[in-house]
């Protein structure tokens, strides 16, 4: 018998299967790119706003990469002798210290509580852990109201610590959400052996699973920072007398008293983003880790 | 080292029981195992030994102190987890000094005593390695080396082989007992593998239901078992239990079954049925006691059955029989049996190793 030689052609097979993928992949990509100019575009255009010289503008047509490209904006913004700078550095400041003790407070009280909520077995448990994240369902300005005319009773109005308290009751949720899932991730015999070994319940605590759970620390105090440092309402109604005011609520004076300072607030937003922008580019790894932990563990 | 008496001890959850009256007594330098199948209760008795959970009633005493409230840090002892419980963030030598630390004891001493674990256990070349950069052996080994320094009072071994393969289990198996003849430590080993707590134990405890149903020696659980559930525990395979009944005829006793008639030969055994407090019993016999009668040998007082199916494993053939609704397993040393599904077969009962348990309390009526 005389075998036939079989002949393939590779490509015959290989083209339908190619070619699907080949549209498919460019379809992925064509979305993507949409979403990411979507995401991307106000970014653009607000710092391109914010190195034009005033007079450019509204001038037609836009130009998205300015003619005469100018730093002046930041100058007089955050120059104390100038009348839309006279604040920058008071506002900088407030907003530094309400975030950055939102932040610490955050994980220092949600280190704890979340610890508790994935080791311990207590009466009401469940439903201390659902009020905990029923927390998240409702809108921030939903609770402005009660918030305000509690922080007016105890006098807590124009105080760090008042607007540092009205951020904690939306940042330590999903710190303690966060964190849960990254303890819930630690094998409870790593705490029984530091027990035998010498510990006391705390100290296995403090000296095992914290250490090992940085990630998780580092991710909920850029989340809670970064929630404060870009909250609006609550420091609006809260902290509203002028050394007191936040950098998000100091930009909006540049509406009435500059009559639109647009590249002035343009100029301002684009400082602001850049503490943001500096710790997601050097903490994300962390960040997005800690969520998809928290998404699938918790 | 020190013994450890457990007394009376209870552990419930609401309403479930977990461990429930469970006394136990571990003497120095004594390898004692817990064996019995997930939720039998055998973990909960070793953490409330260790002190990681609170007993609900009962008494432990370890070296002579009752240490009911003391934290476990306090009681002088040491674990091993099955999952090796190393510090991720810690080197192999802080691994092993952590313990040694907590104690306040001195730098010199820590180091030496380290040096002095890791050469026992071979891992010397490894004190700077993180526990993720190990093979599980080794990690096996640095969990050992971590209880070891401290010279505690009694280690805790809650199933410390399960995770490492079959052929590494074997070794470390021999290992372990090893270290623990040269430390002369008192162990209290936690497992479901029968075949470990055979080969390592001085004593087997075997539990089920949250009760110990039999403490003895390891010749003991497997030649006297005190009940069916610790007969079909202890032995692969299982001992083999067939339903029958006590029957009274021509002055004999026999045993009968719908496929089974049988009449013991053996005065030992005719005595056992003659004190049975039932008609209902369970007969026991392992697969050694029931060899095939094949052809030549007599067919005088066997019984019947019909091939299931044959599985060589090399030097033992086990062959798996159907008497009427009920199944056994025989063996042959003949490596090259053979049988079809199907086949009759003939097979010989070895009355001495015959066990009689009363079908209802399911304990063994031999004394």
């Amino acid at each position: 018998m005389t075998s036939i030689p079989i002949q393939v052609n590779p490509a015959a097979i290989l083209k339908p299967k190619k070619r699907r993928t080949l549209l498919k992949t460019t379809l992925i990509y064509v979305g993507l790119m949409l979403f990411a100019l979507f995401a991307a575009l106000p970014m653009v255009w607000m710092v391109s706003t914010a190195i034009k010289p005033r007079t450019a503008v509204f001038q037609e047509p836009t130009n998205i990469i300015p003619n005469n490209p100018t730093m002046d904006n930041f100058i007089r913004v955050t120059q104390p002798l100038t009348p839309s700078g006279r604040y920058f550095g008071t506002y900088f400041l407030n907003s530094t210290i309400v975030s950055v003790a939102s932040a610490a407070l955050s994980v220092v009280v949600a280190a704890p509580a979340a610890y508790a909520f994935s080791r311990f077995r207590f009466p009401g448990k469940g439903a201390a852990y659902f009020a905990v994240l029923a927390r998240n369902m409702f809108p921030l300005i939903v609770f402005l109201i009660p918030l305000f005319t509690l922080m007016t009773s105890l006098r807590l109005t124009n105080t760090y610590g008042g607007l540092i308290l009205a951020y904690l009751t939306f940042t330590l949720p999903l710190s303690i959400w966060l964190l849960k899932g990254f303890f819930d991730g630690i094998p409870p015999e790593l705490e029984r052996a530091a027990r035998i070994d010498g510990c006391t319940r705390f100290g296995a605590f403090f000296r095992i699973i914290l250490p090992l759970t940085t990630p998780g620390l580092a991710a909920t105090a850029i989340y809670s920072f970064v929630q404060a440092w870009n909250e609006f309402p609550y420091a609006l109604n809260l902290a509203f007398s002028t050394n007191m005011r936040t950098l998000p609520v100091g930009m909006t004076f540049f509406f009435s008293e500059n009559s639109s300072d647009w590249t002035g607030l343009m100029a301002t937003a684009v400082i602001i983003s850049v503490p943001v922008v500096i710790i997601f580019m050097f903490l994300q790894r962390y960040f997005v880790s800690a969520l998809t932990q928290g998404a699938v563990k918790a | 080292m020190a013994e450890v008496i457990i007394d009376n001890v209870v552990k419930t959850y609401g309403s479930t029981i977990a461990v429930n009256h469970v006394s136990l007594t571990v003497n120095d330098n004594e390898f004692v195992t817990l064996l019995g199948p997930s939720g039998c209760g055998k973990t909960t008795t070793l953490n409330m030994t260790a002190g990681l959970i609170e007993i609900t009633s009962g008494i432990i005493r370890i070296g002579g102190k009752v240490v009911n409230d003391l934290d476990p840090k306090d009681r002088d002892i040491a674990m091993v987890f099955q999952n090796y419980a190393l510090y991720p963030h810690k080197t192999v030598y802080q691994n092993l000094e952590f313990p040694l630390r907590m104690r306040g004891i001195d730098k010199a001493e820590r180091d030496q005593r380290v040096r002095n674990a890791a050469e026992i256990l071979n891992i010397s070349m490894l004190l700077d390695r993180k526990p993720r950069q190990l093979s599980g052996g080794q990690q096996q080994r640095v969990a050992l080396g971590r209880a070891m320094v401290r010279n505690p009072a009694v280690f805790l071994m809650d199933e410390p082989l399960s995770n490492l393969d079959a052929k590494l289990r074997v070794h470390m198996r021999s290992e372990l007992k090893h270290l623990q003849l040269r430390l002369g430590a008192t162990v209290i080993y936690v497992t479901h593998d029968q075949l470990e707590a055979m080969t390592m134990s001085d004593k087997i405890a075997v539990m089920s239901q949250g009760k110990v149903q039999q403490y003895g020696t390891p010749t003991d659980v497997f030649h006297h078992p005190a009940n069916t559930f610790v007969a079909s525990f202890i032995g692969s395979p299982p001992m083999n239990l067939i339903n029958a009944s006590v029957v009274h005829e021509n002055g004999q006793y026999g045993l009968k079954n719908s496929n089974l008639h049988y009449i013991p030969q053996s005065a030992r055994v005719q005595a056992v049925l003659a004190r049975a407090p039932s008609q209902d019993v369970v007969v026991g016999i392992r697969h050694t006691a029931m060899p095939l009668a094949l052809n030549g040998h007599a067919k005088e007082n066997t019984i019947m059955g019909e091939i299931y199916t044959v599985e060589p494993t090399g030097d033992t053939t086990f062959v798996h029989i159907k008497l009427g609704d009920q199944h056994v397993i025989s063996s042959t040393p003949d490596a090259s049996y053979m049988a079809r599904t199907g086949d009759a077969i003939a097979l010989k009962l070895d009355e001495d190793h015959l066990h009689i348990f009363d079908a209802e309390s399911t304990t063994s009526l031999i004394h």
